[in-house]
């Protein structure tokens, strides 16, 4: 079943693109938007949580078109959107944001809104705190109020923008186990660390420059480095797209084999280390 | 110390919650000065209902205390959902007090410019205060602007309840500033009236047509309004059309009247029809 779906996706900021012909659909489970600052990421999830209209290309959200006014009103009503820079007026309370953030969802009755409210709190581990003012609350507390209010009214649809970014480990677990626990609903969260993939996704989606470069399961991003990596003793390298020193003292490379090296079973980080490099060397080279 | 105590049957139906109003009061007042009961009926409350009774009684301590404002607006007829989002707008401290200040900048300058002003001023009076409103409640500002832009309420009626939110207290402050000021600033609350009337007419309108809709009809019918007031004041559509600074019709007690008796209609309508966010479009679920 595909309940996102965009094609051939095209978007400018004056003159910097910022996405260029970007296709893909999705449905229900984990699907990882990975990818390096300015990848186009970020412009790519406001463009499905209805708050940027691209300039050109087809979106389709839970089969209906965010161009139309009404069905974009639907859409949203079916929507959660955790956005990157996820602001609060400090005045509030964690209780009266989210409560506020209900009530523009169309939850009208106040008994039944409270205590959705109370429910999303207690998700991410806010409860505690639902009366105090958002200015006491420290970073990765209002990230994660944030989180709560896109929880609201459990949408079929949820678009996390760097969800972790922030989080300490033990906090990047909750939010793991949070989200691991959202059967039968897409999920696209939006990344730079490869680990949250790794953990969560079902299927990854590689962005770079504003276009896709992968798209498939988390097996087959690693496998795209099959054959490809390298554990030495020796740093110096010709030929290898990345290498760095591990913890136990020797040296992992990413491309060609330098000598003397043995090979290594790949994974998701080394098939997407070398994606993006490929991606760099080949647009280099054009 | 009681010697008595319920029977166990009561106790069973108490702790179910299958007791009327008045005999779980009894009950209550029993239970507090008998610890035998108390230990009796805590052992027959269901875990399911113990949790959604104490989630009620957390999120009501949690939920937010409606002020003397909000509580006036709810006993005039308009929901509590609404009366809460107009009596939060002010939390939205920065965008807030932007709106207001932009909205009395344009009173000032309808108001005081000399030889009164142009027609343009008049026709897009309901207009300036709620683009207004819109500039200050941008991502700069605002900076929750991005959460609630994707939410179904976002757009033109969050848009006309934010500028009733501010431009209500921005008719009290000219309507002051007019007393204290002679002459051209008297009308200063006036040019506020047509943008009141607009957004809160509309939301009121919205519960019948789509919001764009009324919102647009409106406006036509408020500038046709002034052009023909305008003609009839100046003898032909010709003068009107030459241009040229003309004394507002605002300012004549006719049009102030008209304003007026618009902005109170639009009020009346408003809270007795309520202004319901989502009405027309109800979830289908």
């Amino acid at each position: 079943m595909t309940t996102v779906r965009f094609t051939d996706i095209t978007k400018r900021f004056a003159t910097t693109p910022a996405l260029s012909g970007v296709t893909a659909a999705t449905g229900p489970g984990i699907t990882g938007l990975l990818g390096p600052n300015g990848a186009g990421k970020t412009t790519l999830l406001r463009i499905l949580a209805t708050v940027l209209a691209p300039d050109h290309g087809r979106v389709e959200i839970l089969g209906l078109d965010p161009g139309d006014r009404e069905e974009r009103t639907e859409i949203r009503r079916r929507l959660g959107y955790l956005p990157q820079e996820a602001g609060f007026h400090p005045r509030f309370t964690a209780f009266e944001f989210v409560d506020y953030v209900a009530i523009l969802k169309e939850l009208d009755d106040r008994r039944a809104r409270h205590a959705e409210v109370h429910r999303v709190l207690e998700v991410v581990g806010l409860g505690n705190v639902a009366g105090k003012r958002i200015k006491t609350l420290s970073g990765g507390m209002r990230r994660r109020l944030g989180l709560a209010q896109a929880l609201l009214a459990r949408p079929e649809v949820l678009l996390l923008d760097e969800p972790t970014a922030g989080l300490d480990p033990e906090q990047r677990l909750r939010f793991r186990q949070l989200v691991s626990g959202e059967h039968g609903r897409t999920v696209v969260l939006s990344t730079h660390q490869t680990e949250d993939v790794a953990a969560l996704c079902s299927r990854v989606v590689v962005m770079d420059r504003g276009a896709v470069r992968f798209d498939g399961t988390p097996a087959a991003l690693a496998r795209v480095a099959s054959g490809r990596v390298w554990i030495a003793d020796t740093e110096a390298s010709l030929g290898a797209a990345v290498s760095w020193r591990t913890g136990d003292g020797r040296v992992r490379h990413v491309g060609n084999a330098p000598a003397g090296a043995e090979i290594a079973a790949p994974t998701l980080e080394d098939g997407y280390l070398l994606l993006i490099h490929q991606n760099r060397t080949d647009e280099e080279a054009a | 110390m009681t010697t008595w105590h319920a029977e166990p049957e009561l106790l069973e139906r108490y702790a179910d919650g299958r007791t009327d109003d008045v005999l779980a009061a009894s009950v209550e007042a029993h239970l507090l000065a008998c610890a035998q009961c108390r230990g009796r009926v805590a052992a027959q409350v269901p875990a399911s209902r113990l949790r959604v009774n104490w989630d009620a009684v957390v999120a009501t301590l949690d939920a937010p205390t409606p002020g003397p404002l909000e509580r006036l607006l709810v006993r005039s007829g308009l929901r509590a959902s609404t009366a809460r989002l107009l009596a939060a707008t002010p939390t939205l401290r920065l965008s807030w007090l932007a709106s207001i200040t932009l909205a009395l900048a344009f009173a000032a300058v309808a108001a005081t410019r000399p030889g009164g002003a142009p027609l343009l001023f008049l026709a897009l009076a309901p207009l300036v205060p709620v683009v207004a409103v819109a500039i200050a409640f941008n991502p700069s500002l605002d900076p929750s602007s991005e959460m609630v832009e994707a939410t179904p309420v976002a757009g033109l009626r969050l848009l006309f309840l934010r500028t009733l939110a501010s431009l209500g207290p921005s008719i009290v402050l000219a309507g002051v500033a007019g007393r204290l000021a002679a002459g051209p600033g008297e009308s200063l609350a006036l040019w506020l009236l047509p943008a009141l009337a607009l957004s809160a007419l509309s939301l009121a309108l919205a519960s019948v047509v789509p919001i764009a809709t009324a919102a647009s009809a409106l406006g036509v019918l408020w500038t046709s309004g002034v052009v023909v007031a305008e003609a009839a004041a100046r003898g032909s559509l010709a003068a009107v059309a030459s241009g040229g600074d003309v004394e507002s019709v605002l300012v004549h007690l006719p049009a102030q009247l008209l304003a007026g008796a618009v902005a109170l209609l639009a009020a009346v309508v408003a809270t007795r029809h309520s202004l319901q966010p989502g009405q027309q479009n109800r979830r289908h679920a």
